[in-house]
């Protein structure tokens, strides 16, 4: 009976989510965002430091706790993950700016050695907040291919499971997925870069543009 | 169409077309793709920004699968120091505990002073900063004031620093069990008989911790630890005001699934923290316990945003099975105005208390109180008793007034008058500070000061002198708004000293709202005499006295002596003296004997002038227990210094030494309780509770108290004898002899601290040491330092119970303190089937117990 005073405003709203209510989404973000930071906290805090955070795991865990056990609907899943996948993506960007916040201390000149190492150690945080922003300016230009990026990378997501949340085809999924890493990567900035291209444009200036 | 910055494309032709065209370039062999971008029917541009894509889409796309597995791993980051490792030279890693907070935590082995504690290693960075190490320091050092079960113990700060790592850490109370926020994410919400149960504690440990001036400033169910203990799940408080001292504090929040939900608005609005902040979080994590969520967030899409009180939902909706009462005192604490909330921790307990049925487990505390033995969370039941009953009066502590060296005596003499005349009044509580531990609370402000003591309200004061004119400010501040609610300067000359008391009392009673008739004011602030000359000899006496070392207490009734033979019906003063004689007796052996009979005549000369003199009752009581061995004439007399100033703490604390050796355990308990509340600052009620849980066969809970002691101080000389007795009642003799040689050391080779070390080693078949310790207090006797029971110690060691008994019947002529002991001490054990041992009792004990 606890568990039904807890759960129903989701299925609820999951079911206004289906059929289209842009207010109903609003109104489910929050709850999912919360569960999803509340597991990602549970698994961080473990003894078991080979626990992985698999962000696919935790939406489906989430999706689990939020729906009880009894009310498991694979149609309603899909609307929870499109919402999950946004909300996953700004766990992993929190996380990755208050790591780099940690990892920087107060910042400027007193940063101690170890902390230098650490950050070149560990660069992958810089990666995400990176690959966040370039998403940012993508939205602009292709809101779809956008939210590929969102359900393929920060969710981590299937082709064909990205394919279902968003109702298009497997093969515009890959399409959109291969064009935009190459976009995204091209936003990314030299220090990312293994080498110089063999066939670099004439001018080297203008690797922040499409 | 829009133009994007920087960008010659326009929006979407040649965007859609750049994709088309990309998809069909990916798929083809590199040799294919040059003819293909020539081929395309677009500007050059475009196809160079095409030929960059493409040449790019292998590098990118590596670059996305390797971060995506980077991103799967996140939590695969190894542990900062691995098992085995040293850090700072002293603690042994034993094992990682988990990744929380501000750091990791890890299982440490004390290298030096031995057992297992936590560690917690800081973020790095903050080992940068200078003012770090010195900052944590103190927050430790105010930390170790607080004095609960329900509150994790922090033990010191330190840096560690070797060729891979420089980090702060600290080290803590090892606790084993979960975290309230891992028990919830289990179970949703908690049974309400749980919820109680560590809704109790949770506020004892709160309580606990404002009486000390702590506040949390992070309250929160992961930093509530749920550990197994045998009579009740003990519940503790992690992470005392130490958290938000952590720079990494956003990392944390990231981890803790988003601590702005515990905070209360005027935090997040960065006014401040105030008890009314912490009890908002308090009010949250009851929300949450109750109904397996967090209040209401605002259905706006900024995660997070501020909490809208009006709005929140009751918890009963969720929890149709939570008491109405409960409801509305969990919606009382998250009021978003910190004025409607409760005012302390303390009223919270009680609104909580009141209103939820005596449950069964309570029920089993009292029977098992009454049957003397005494349960583990009896000490807390006590101390929350204690605290909601001194709560319904108002609670004031006098703090040390300021003022040059020159007029120092005079400063300290009047904080000690008002304490000794408002502990008179009826209806008020006064705290007291005992001198040494005063030094601490002279850098801090009177708010600090009240919630440090728990105090209502605060009285502090200035003294200022040029030749014989003083003045003095004096000022009243209520704790919980820092606002003065009387003040008054006083210009007299010297020789008006002896009005201050008087005029100080009439002005705070009406601030006080405290209802005292006149005469009964007149009646105890009216200083007992007239004669000014008198007067300053007495406070002068009294700075000497409250120094409490030998010189002084000796010079002390040199000035009471010319005190009264200026004015022979100063009855303070008789008290007074009678005090420094007993004093002078107890540190001072060889001469116990005449300074007891000086003891005695003064404060029967006290007594005789005026019947009110609670200190001369307290030295009668002293002495009729250890001197006269009467028992009923002793209890007699503590129940009338305490009737005459119930908050003399020294009363308490002494009562319950009357209590104990008979049996008494429950009601020593609360004494003890008692003088822990009424002198706060004070340690030595810590150890007599100690005692007594031992005494009452609870070793490991005395020992772990103990503990808890030596490492905040370790050169507490009053510590280890009753440390090391316990560890031998709990049948751990090295560790036993460990803390008796280290009595020896801390004390000076005291002869209570030799006894019990040629005791141990005695008992552990070390016979040539126990010798030499035997010879050493044997000498120690011929002098009159050590007593004969002392020596009897060492023979009861070996269980030789023709001498034991020879040097006990000596001790018998002394009137040995110890003796007092042969009731509750198991080292009497073997000893008790003997006819000889029945007499000696009775000769103790000659009503019998």
């Amino acid at each position: 009976m606890d568990s039904d005073v807890r759960l129903a405003p989701i299925t609820e709203l999951l079911i206004k989510v289906k059929a289209g209510d842009r207010k109903a989404e609003a109104e489910l973000a929050p709850l999912v965002y919360k569960e999803l930071r509340a597991l990602a906290a549970y698994y961080m805090r473990r003894e078991r430091p080979n626990h992985t955070l698999q962000p696919t795991a935790l939406m489906h865990e989430a999706y689990l706790r939020l729906m009880g056990q009894d009310q498991i609907d694979w149609t309603s899943r899909t609307h929870f993950f499109a919402v999950a996948a946004n909300m996953m993506r700004r766990i992993l960007v929190d996380y990755a700016r208050a790591r780099r916040a940690a990892k920087r201390g107060s910042g400027g000149p007193q940063v101690s050695l170890t902390d230098a190492m650490d950050l070149t150690l560990d660069p992958s945080w810089e990666k995400i907040i990176d690959v966040d922003e370039a998403l940012l300016r993508l939205t602009e230009i292709d809101e779809r291919q956008a939210r590929v990026v969102e359900l393929r990378f920060f969710a981590g997501l299937e082709v064909d499971e990205v394919a279902d949340v968003l109702g298009i085809s497997s093969r515009t999924v890959k399409r959109d997925w291969q064009f935009a890493q190459s976009w995204l990567y091209g936003q990314l900035g030299a220090a990312y870069r293994k080498a110089k291209p063999p066939n670099a444009p004439r001018s080297g200036a203008n690797t922040k543009s499409p | 169409m829009t133009i994007l910055p920087g960008s010659d494309l326009q929006v979407p032709s040649d965007w859609e077309l750049l994709k088309d065209s990309f998809a069909t370039a990916v798929e083809l062999r590199p040799v294919e793709r040059a003819e293909f971008l020539r081929g395309l029917p677009i500007r050059a541009a475009m196809i160079e920004k095409l030929a960059i894509l493409i040449n790019d889409f292998e590098e990118a796309n590596s670059f996305f699968s390797e971060l995506t597995s980077e991103i799967r791993s996140l939590t695969v980051e190894q542990p900062l120091v691995q098992p085995g490792e040293t850090l700072d030279g002293r603690f042994r890693v034993r094992r990682f505990l988990a990744r929380g907070g501000m750091g990791e935590v890890y299982e440490v082995q004390d290298l030096e002073l031995g057992g297992n504690l936590a560690l917690k290693v800081m973020a790095p960075g903050l080992a940068a900063h200078p003012q770090s190490l010195l900052r944590f320091r103190e927050e430790i050092r105010l930390a170790r004031a607080v004095n609960s079960s329900n509150v994790c113990r922090v033990f010191d700060v330190a840096r560690h620093v070797d060729s891979n790592h420089d980090f702060l850490f600290f080290t803590m109370e090892l606790l084993e069990g979960e975290t309230l926020a891992d028990r919830l994410f289990r179970l949703g919400q908690l049974p309400l008989d749980q919820v109680r149960s560590i809704a109790r504690q949770m506020i004892a440990g709160l309580a606990a911790a404002h009486r000390c001036g702590i506040l949390h400033r992070d309250f929160k169910s992961s930093n509530v630890m749920l550990c197994r203990d045998k009579l009740e799940e003990r519940v503790v408080l992690t992470d005392f005001g130490l958290s938000r001292r952590m720079e990494a504090t956003e990392f944390e929040d990231m981890l803790d699934g988003g601590t702005p939900m515990y905070a209360a608005p005027e935090q997040l609005a960065g006014k401040g923290e105030t008890p009314a902040s912490d009890i908002f979080s308090v009010g949250v994590v009851l929300y949450e316990m109750t109904t397996g969520r967090l209040p209401a967030i605002t259905q706006s899409n900024t995660i997070g945003a501020g909490r809208v009180d009006e709005q929140v939902t009751p918890p009963r909706q969720f929890r149709p099975d939570l008491p109405p009462s409960w409801d509305a005192a969990i919606l009382r604490c998250i009021a978003a105005d910190p004025e409607l909330r409760y005012t302390s921790v303390d009223e919270l307990g009680r609104a909580l208390d009141s209103s939820s049925r005596p449950s069964f487990s309570r029920r089993a505390l009292w029977l098992a109180a009454v049957a003397s033995v005494v349960p583990a969370a009896l000490v807390w039941r006590g101390r929350e008793r204690q605290a909601s009953q001194a709560r319904a009066n108002p609670s004031i502590a006098v703090l040390p007034f300021s003022g040059a060296p020159e007029v120092r005596f005079m400063a300290d003499g009047i904080v000690d008058r008002l304490t000794d005349v408002l502990g008179q009044l009826p209806g008020l509580r006064v705290i007291s500070c005992s001198a040494p531990e005063r030094l601490a609370l002279e850098t801090i402000s009177a708010t600090q000061a009240g919630l440090r003591l728990n105090a209502a309200y605060t009285l502090s004061g200035r003294v200022q002198a040029q030749g014989t004119q003083l003045r003095i400010h004096i000022e009243l501040v209520k704790t919980s708004s820092s606002a003065a609610a009387w003040s008054n300067t006083y210009d007299i000359q010297q020789d008006q000293l002896v009005s201050i008391p008087d005029s100080v009392i009439r002005g705070i009673i009406p601030a006080l709202a405290l209802d005292v008739e006149p005469a009964r004011i007149s009646a105890v602030s009216t200083e007992q005499t007239a004669n000014q000359q008198a007067y300053q000899l007495y406070l002068l006496g009294r700075f000497l006295a409250a120094k409490r070392d030998l010189p002084s207490l000796r010079e002390s009734v040199v000035y009471f002596q010319r005190c009264v033979a200026i004015d022979p019906h100063f009855a303070a003063a008789f008290a007074a003296s009678g005090f420094s004689y007993y004093q002078i007796a107890l540190k001072d052996p060889p001469t116990a004997e005449e300074n007891l009979t000086r003891a005695r005549s003064a404060t029967d000369t006290a007594l005789a002038i005026r019947s009110d003199c609670a200190d001369a009752y307290l030295v009668r009581a002293a002495i009729r227990q250890y001197s006269d061995w009467d028992w009923t004439g002793a209890e007699e007399s503590y129940k009338q210094a305490i009737r005459v100033n119930p908050s003399l703490a020294a009363a308490h604390h002494w009562y319950a030494r009357l209590l104990y050796p008979q049996r008494r355990f429950a009601e020593a308990l609360r004494e003890i309780q008692a003088a822990s509340v009424l002198d706060p600052l004070d340690e030595s009620p810590r150890i007599a509770s100690g005692m007594i849980l031992s005494y009452s066969g609870q070793n490991d809970r005395a020992i772990h108290e103990f503990r808890l002691l030596q490492a905040e101080d370790p050169g507490n000389g009053n510590l280890y004898v009753p440390l090391s007795c316990a560890l031998e009642a709990g049948g751990r003799y090295g560790e036993a002899l460990a803390a008796a040689a280290r009595g020896v050391d801390v004390t000076g080779r005291s002869s209570f601290a030799l006894s019990q070390m040629g005791h141990i080693c005695a008992l552990t078949g070390r016979d040539q040491e126990a010798r030499s310790f035997l010879d050493e207090l044997e000498k120690q006797y011929q002098t009159g330092v050590a007593s004969a029971s002392e020596v009897a110690s060492v023979y009861m060691g070996w269980k030789d119970v023709e001498n034991s008994f020879q040097w006990l019947e000596r001790g018998l002529k002394t009137r040995d303190a110890m003796l007092t002991l042969m009731t509750v001490d198991t080292q009497f054990d073997f000893l008790r089937s003997d006819q000889r041992f029945r007499v000696l009792l009775s000769h103790v004990y000659p009503r019998g117990i």
